[in-house]
């Protein structure tokens, strides 16, 4: 964000990769792609590759986090190595600790989590390859593997970003967009709720600018909640008789 | 009877009269689902049936246990579920850390403290672990289905509700009753599963019937 750079971000409506303001890059998501895992997703987003394990409900350990009430859920968002352009040193960062946290409470929100009490739901989210918005497509595969798993939950969490680029408002920016763009938000939603789970925001927007960024990731929410859903159903082939 | 695979959020009905069941939650004047499963609708009660998830211990279930650890007034035994059961013991030798049970849940209170009881060792024979929630569709109604993959393998059968099924026999006929129940296990959401498992064990359809697979 807030890059010098003399490319134009968008010309005549079309932006670098030939999207226009209001499209998505192509997302294709597949369910249930690990044979170890509880439940697991797999996510192309563009140029990000994302992969979300789920184990549990399973006995909490360490012990002194179980609670009487309700599962601890653990949700771990992690960068490969070679996910970026230079090395990443592995292992967990500010950014990805951040991530970690937010995307949790994100998730809270929608799993039953007092129907499973003295256990914990783990997540696991890695990034094999990214090309910015990547904590949304890690949320988004983490909620369909839940699903997968079979963990009762209220909702979907469906997530997507808009952005300012050359003094325009577009949905789910590019690498090179979140770079040289001028903003980046981030919302996550309940797509039948529509209630907001998790927003950020990086870089300066006008109040109307904000607004009208919001509205925009809430319809790109809309479109990949429609993939997700795709996605689930297309696991089990329907036996009809 | 309705059987549509339904996710997390969806919605299932609106009318006044029907009920929430397993698997679904009311949302205001809706009735949503909870769980990734198929619909079924009785009487006015609507539930979802999960095609996945980890077995909940339920007063009055029998489950298959391994035993884990043995103390002086009984023992912790693995129950396939993210809760440990409890079988309580006179002597502290009457069990020893491996040993395989069946066994029924007498208690689970509101913390998943599991009390055990009734324990019937199983030995000789074959462990099997299955997806929980494919038990009701591998007993059947009133054990027809059990009954049916009994009489067609010669085996003799424990199914316990946790999702492991202990099965007794001659090695060939052991191999024909696994291939069979993995066989229910992947097709358990769709219909006409009983007449598919019976032309299986006469050996009249191969072991990967392409109807409805779990991809």
């Amino acid at each position: 964000m807030g890059m010098k750079s003399d490319i134009e971000l968008i010309k005549d409506g079309k932006r670098l990769d030939g999207r226009g303001v209001n499209d998505l890059r192509p997302i294709t998501i597949k369910a249930g792609v690990l044979e170890r895992a509880d439940g697991s997703c797999y996510v192309e987003w563009g140029g990000n590759k994302v992969l979300a394990a789920v184990y549990g409900p399973q006995e909490c350990l360490p012990k002194h986090i179980a609670s009487p009430h309700r599962a601890v859920l653990t949700y771990r968002y992690n960068m490969a190595p070679f996910s970026v352009e230079d090395r990443k040193r592995p292992g967990p960062d500010r950014r990805s600790i951040e991530i970690s946290k937010i995307s949790k409470e994100a998730l809270e929100r929608v799993v039953l989590l007092e129907k499973f009490p003295n256990t914990m739901i783990k997540v696991f989210v890695e990034i094999l390859q990214a090309d910015a918005g990547t904590r949304c497509a890690a949320l988004t595969a983490a909620s369909v593997a839940l699903a997968d798993a079979g963990i009762p939950m209220r909702d979907l969490v469906t997530a997507c970003a808009a952005g300012k680029i050359g003094g325009e408002i577009v949905l789910d920016l590019g690498k090179k967009e979140d770079n040289f763009g001028e903003a980046d938000v981030p919302v996550a939603i309940l797509p039948h709720t529509k209630e907001i789970v998790l927003m950020q925001m990086d870089g300066q927007l006008t109040p109307e600018e904000y607004r009208k960024a919001l509205d925009l990731s809430i319809d790109g929410c809309t479109k990949v909640y429609e993939l997700q859903k795709k996605a689930l159903r297309e696991r089990y082939v329907e036996g009809v008789d | 009877m309705m059987r549509e695979i339904v996710i997390p959020g969806e919605e299932l009905s609106n009318e006044k009269d029907v009920k929430p069941g397993f698997g679904t939650y009311r949302d205001a004047d809706v009735i949503r689902s909870s769980v990734f499963g198929v619909v079924e609708k009785i009487n006015n009660t609507i539930r979802v049936v999960p095609l996945r998830g980890k077995y909940i211990p339920i007063t009055g279930d029998y489950v298959i246990g391994i035993v884990t650890v043995v103390k002086f007034r009984g023992c912790f035994v693995d129950i396939n579920s993210p809760y440990i059961g409890f079988l309580p013991t006179m002597r502290e030798d009457e069990y020893r850390i491996g040993d395989l049970l069946l066994l029924k849940i007498v208690d689970v209170d509101e913390v998943y403290n599991v009390t055990l009881n009734d324990p019937k060792r199983l030995y000789d024979g074959k462990l099997i672990e299955v997806i929980p929630v494919k038990i009701p569709r591998i007993v059947g109604k009133r054990a027809s289905m059990l009954d049916i993959l009994r009489k067609g393998t010669n085996c003799k059968i424990f199914v316990g509700r946790n999702g492991r099924i202990f099965i007794k026999g001659t090695p060939d006929e052991v191999k024909k009753a696994e291939k069979a129940i993995r066989l229910i296990e992947r097709e358990a959401h769709t219909t006409g599963l009983t007449d598919r498992v019976k032309a299986f064990l006469e050996g009249k359809i191969k072991e990967s019937g392409n109807n409805g697979n779990e991809k």
